[in-house]
């Protein structure tokens, strides 16, 4: 009788341990087939709502181009897959047109995304791979958004810079002509200081911009999603 | 009875070792994405300055078209 119970505990034991493993095994199988459906399941989803973009007006053509230009190869299928996710989220919040989605929903992932740590939240239908290389996508997209910014506003440096010259000529002008007050001048000197000042303050903040957005460049590359374990 | 001992231990010793391997690489996403969200953080600071500064110029430059 004893005997019998230790076979039948031994019988239980690997049912419970093969179980697992089996389940582990078929886990990763699933996995597989599921990315599989996944992938093909977003592609024709893309698909569909490019058909849909096509028929809408300038809002959604504009939404469509961005798309398209982001969609290239896996990350791509990842970000629409990060999409689609927010997008049933937000369906089940409140019914939404498809014309809605798009650039807003984008947006709304990525405030979502920045408000604290990541990976404790729902992820969706996103493995935590897959989360990972979206959210590297995102913050690659940024940097190029910021870098994007830091050149606008170099530009934005030297036309001030221009125009500063300009309202200094104008005032040697004037003192030279002795046509307005000198108080009135003073305060129009007072005016080209503090505007060279703010120059010198935003082309300072670019530099040091630009320096941090070169290291995090390479932090960024540095940054891998981990291969799968088996 | 000892051959039973020794199986139990064997399939659990493999239970836990699949477990880990999981676990690990959980570790190594989160991490992964700590150190992206670190880095969109400095990013957000940036641009927040510059967009700060950029504003302030703005002001004082508008300034001047009365000169």
């Amino acid at each position: 009788m004893r005997r019998f119970t230790y076979i039948m505990g031994l019988a239980m034991l690997m049912m419970l341990m093969s179980g697992s493993t089996v389940f582990a095994q078929g886990k990763s199988q699933d996995k597989k087939n599921q990315a599989k459906a996944k992938k093909e399941k977003v592609s024709s989803d893309i698909e569909a709502v490019e058909d849909e973009v096509e028929d809408d007006g300038n809002k959604v053509e504009k939404t469509k181009e961005k798309a398209d230009g982001k969609v290239k190869g896996k990350s791509a299928e990842i970000k629409g897959k990060g999409e689609k996710t927010m997008k049933e989220k937000k369906n089940k919040l409140e019914p939404v047109d498809e014309d809605d989605m798009g650039e807003e929903i984008s947006k709304e992932v990525r405030e979502k995304s920045n408000k604290g740590n990541a990976y404790g939240k729902n992820k969706g239908d996103m493995s935590g791979r897959e989360f990972g290389q979206y959210r590297a996508e995102l913050a690659k997209e940024k940097l190029t958004d910021a870098e994007a910014k830091l050149s606008k506003n170099e530009e934005a440096v030297k036309e001030g810079r221009i125009r500063v010259k300009d309202a200094k000529e104008e005032v040697r002008k004037q003192r030279e002509e002795g046509s307005v007050d000198d108080e009135i001048l003073k305060q129009k000197e007072e005016k080209i200081k503090k505007a060279e000042e703010k120059l010198d303050e935003l082309e300072e903040v670019i530099q040091r911009g630009k320096e941090r957005i070169k290291k995090q460049s390479e932090e960024m590359k540095k940054v891998t999603v981990p291969e799968s374990g088996s | 009875m000892k051959q039973i001992t020794l199986l139990a231990g064997l399939f659990l010793l493999v239970g836990i070792i699949s477990c880990r391997d999981t676990k690990k690489e959980q570790q190594e996403i989160d991490q992964m994405i700590e150190q992206v969200e670190t880095i969109e953080k400095q990013i957000e600071e940036t641009a927040t300055e510059v967009d700060q500064k950029a504003e302030e110029l703005q002001e004082a430059l508008k300034a001047l078209d009365s000169i």
